[in-house]
């Protein structure tokens, strides 16, 4: 859904494009933020191969219970980790690509000054949420694994392991928006400054 | 305070994060969590990665990231050029046949992805460069695009007859089946209007020309029979996926999450041995549309089990619903007022969001008036496919600009216009008729 997600980005203001990433910026930081953009692409494909993987254990176990008549006790735990782990670990790539839709009736009606401090107070809240979404659910993860939860099937797998893909997921979108925040603020201060020259 | 009380100021708070510029997953998110913290015990914070757990802890969710891999393995072949035009050799004698075509190669793109934006984008960009090189006014081109798109979450498979069908516990088979008809006769609405316009155009033109008949305004391809025949292999792949797809749903072989697992594997081979499609690059750009468009609608499904688990715990959708069958409102009364709801919320939200977040609440009265939830899944899904190609959210409407970007927004709109007045049209028709997508469930499920 390339075309898709550009439309979007576009309608979103562009911020993702505007941003310049301000040339002034320390060079630790910038070797941050290429670090996390390198990351956001790496869990956007492992999130795709975890849904591939999902349709071949889904075509499987089909194989299994319809035709050998021996379904398995794994595949519907499996499935929904695999969901889970897609979800959470594609999050930081897909805010990346402003692929996350929000709701754009005020984006017709407001200057396009007003709307890009908008969506810059929406990415502040989002930040915030997905922050403190991160730490209760990574102190949750330790609990699950400290305490050795499991779910109640048969196969009984750690429920450490949703959680911490939950967390994790968490963790790298709460930077992608770190970074997408920084990177408008210093492309906002660039912009004044050629403004001024 | 009472429930009415926190349910109004839910509500407000809902609305000011959802015009906030954060996403939509993020701002019902962030309104349940502010709603935990202010009037719920603190272990439901602590707990709620178990929440959100128990939410996503369900099978079916699993057809929907499947479905859209399979639409977007197909859309990012060549397979849609074949659909389209092994389609249009058999139907470019028709008036307006390419627009036919068009309409047609939608509805089946649309059997096969159950995503309307991932239609719009594979068949219009194609389609509409195609249109306009042969005289088919912008307007039209990308309006019967945009609209002919939509049909991919009425045709099924649907990932919103998916979601509808999980969140009012129906079962999501017959949902497909419900959708069969009214997506088939909606796209015959669509191409009736696409000839009779391109019709009109054609004869409008040529008198402007100062042509008494004759002189077609463009340059008429003809193929032979032969060449027909010839393109027809190239459907093959499609109606294969399609028969297997029908076959384990219908058949009651799988279940649709197991359907969608088998459909999007047996698409993946078909993408890879047929299309010769099997670079890194191009299985990379698969990947990466995927699991952009699932993770975008998965996240605001994981979100809204927070929003509604919020709205249950808090006795707002139990004290909405009872207000709402306590308005003493006639059957046809209340259906209107839920109808102009979900049309207003179409005006703001993705359908999904719309879904999970006003379903549970206008389904208690829906159910005392005596209507079907199936019928109604139906009805709800051609309203909210309206919301895709009327501004401001439109994500179809985006999606043809990015195709087609010289088109103007006017006359994408003034283009849309009349595909929108033919779906109320139709809304109203299957309100009174509801057994035009009742007829074939009862069919496939007499008991």
């Amino acid at each position: 859904m390339t075309d898709e997600s550009d439309a979007l980005r576009h309608a979103e203001g562009g911020m993702a494009q505007d941003a310049s990433g301000g040339n002034h910026m320390p060079a630790a930081w910038r070797a941050f933020s290429r670090a996390v953009k390198a990351i956001n692409a790496f869990t956007g494909i492992i999130g795709g191969l975890l849904i591939v993987a999902s349709c071949v254990v889904i075509t499987n176990e089909v194989i299994w219970r319809y035709y050998l008549r021996h379904p398995h006790t794994w595949n519907l735990e499996l499935n929904i980790f695999l969901l889970i782990g897609a979800t959470f670990l594609a999050a930081n790539y897909t805010q990346m690509r402003r692929g996350h839709v929000g709701t754009e009736v005020l984006q017709t009606i407001m200057p396009a000054s007003w709307n890009r401090w908008r969506i810059f107070a929406g990415d502040v809240l989002s930040l915030l949420l997905c922050a403190f979404l991160t730490v209760i659910i990574w102190r949750y993860t330790w609990q699950a694994w400290s305490e050795g939860w499991t779910t109640d099937s048969v196969w009984a797998p750690p429920l450490w392991i949703p959680y911490s893909l939950m967390s994790l997921g968490l963790t790298l979108i709460s930077l992608e928006y770190l970074v997408q925040l920084v990177e408008e603020l210093a492309g906002k201060k660039d912009k004044e400054q050629h403004e001024l020259t | 305070m009472s429930s009415h009380e926190i349910g109004l100021l839910f509500v407000i708070v809902a609305l000011i994060l959802l015009l906030s510029g954060m996403p939509v997953a993020f701002a019902l998110g962030a309104v349940s969590v502010v709603f935990m913290l202010g009037f719920m015990p603190l272990a439901n914070i602590t707990g709620l990665a178990e929440t959100l757990y128990h939410g996503m802890d369900n099978f079916t969710l699993l057809a929907i990231p499947l479905f859209i891999l399979m639409g977007d393995a197909i859309g990012k072949t060549r397979a849609s050029t074949d659909l389209y035009e092994s389609v249009y050799r058999w139907l470019y004698r028709l008036p307006g046949g390419l627009g036919v075509a068009n309409v047609i190669g939608c509805s089946i793109f649309a059997a096969m992805c159950g995503s309307s934006t991932a239609t719009a984008a594979a068949i219009g960009s194609m389609g509409i460069p195609e249109m306009r090189k042969r005289g088919y006014a912008p307007g039209l081109a990308g309006g019967l695009i945009a609209a002919g798109g939509t049909l991919g979450i009425l045709i099924p498979p649907s990932v919103t007859l998916i979601l509808y069908g999980i969140v009012v516990e129906q079962s999501i088979g017959r949902l497909f089946i419900a959708g069969v008809v009214p997506g088939f006769v909606l796209a015959a609405l669509f191409a009736i209007w696409v000839i009779f316009k391109s019709h009109y155009d054609n004869k409008r033109m040529r008198l402007a020309r100062g042509e008494s008949k004759g002189g077609a305004t463009v340059e008429v391809e003809r193929f032979t029979w032969r060449q027909r025949f010839e393109a027809l292999p190239r459907i093959l792949p499609f109606l294969f996926i399609i028969t297997i797809v029908m076959i384990t749903l219908y058949g009651g072989f799988a279940t649709p999450s197991e359907v969608a697992g088998v459909g999007a594997f047996a698409t993946l081979v078909m993408v890879v041995v047929i299309y010769r499609c099997y670079r890194w690059s191009e299985i990379r750009h698969i990947l990466l549309g995927t699991v952009q468009e699932s993770c975008m609608i998965m996240m605001i499904i994981a979100m809204a089990f927070l929003f509604t688990y919020v709205l249950s715990y808090l006795h707002i959708t139990q004290a909405t619903s009872e207000w709402l069958v306590g308005l003493q409102m006639s059957k046809w009364e209340y259906l209107f007022w839920v109808d102009i709801l979900v049309v207003a919320l179409g005006f703001f939200l993705p359908p999904v969001a719309i879904i999970l977040m006003v379903t549970p609440v206008i389904m208690p009265g829906l159910l005392e008036h005596g209507f079907d939830p199936i019928w109604f899944g139906v009805n709800m899904t051609i309203i909210m496919e309206m919301g895709l190609i009327h501004p401001p959210v439109g994500l179809n409407l985006f999606v043809i600009q990015g195709i087609a970007p010289d088109i103007s927004l006017k006359d994408l709109i003034l283009g849309v216009l009349p595909f929108l007045l033919i779906m109320i049209g139709f809304i109203i028709v299957i309100s009174a008729f509801p057994q035009i997508s009742l007829w074939l469930p009862g069919l496939f499920f007499r008991h």
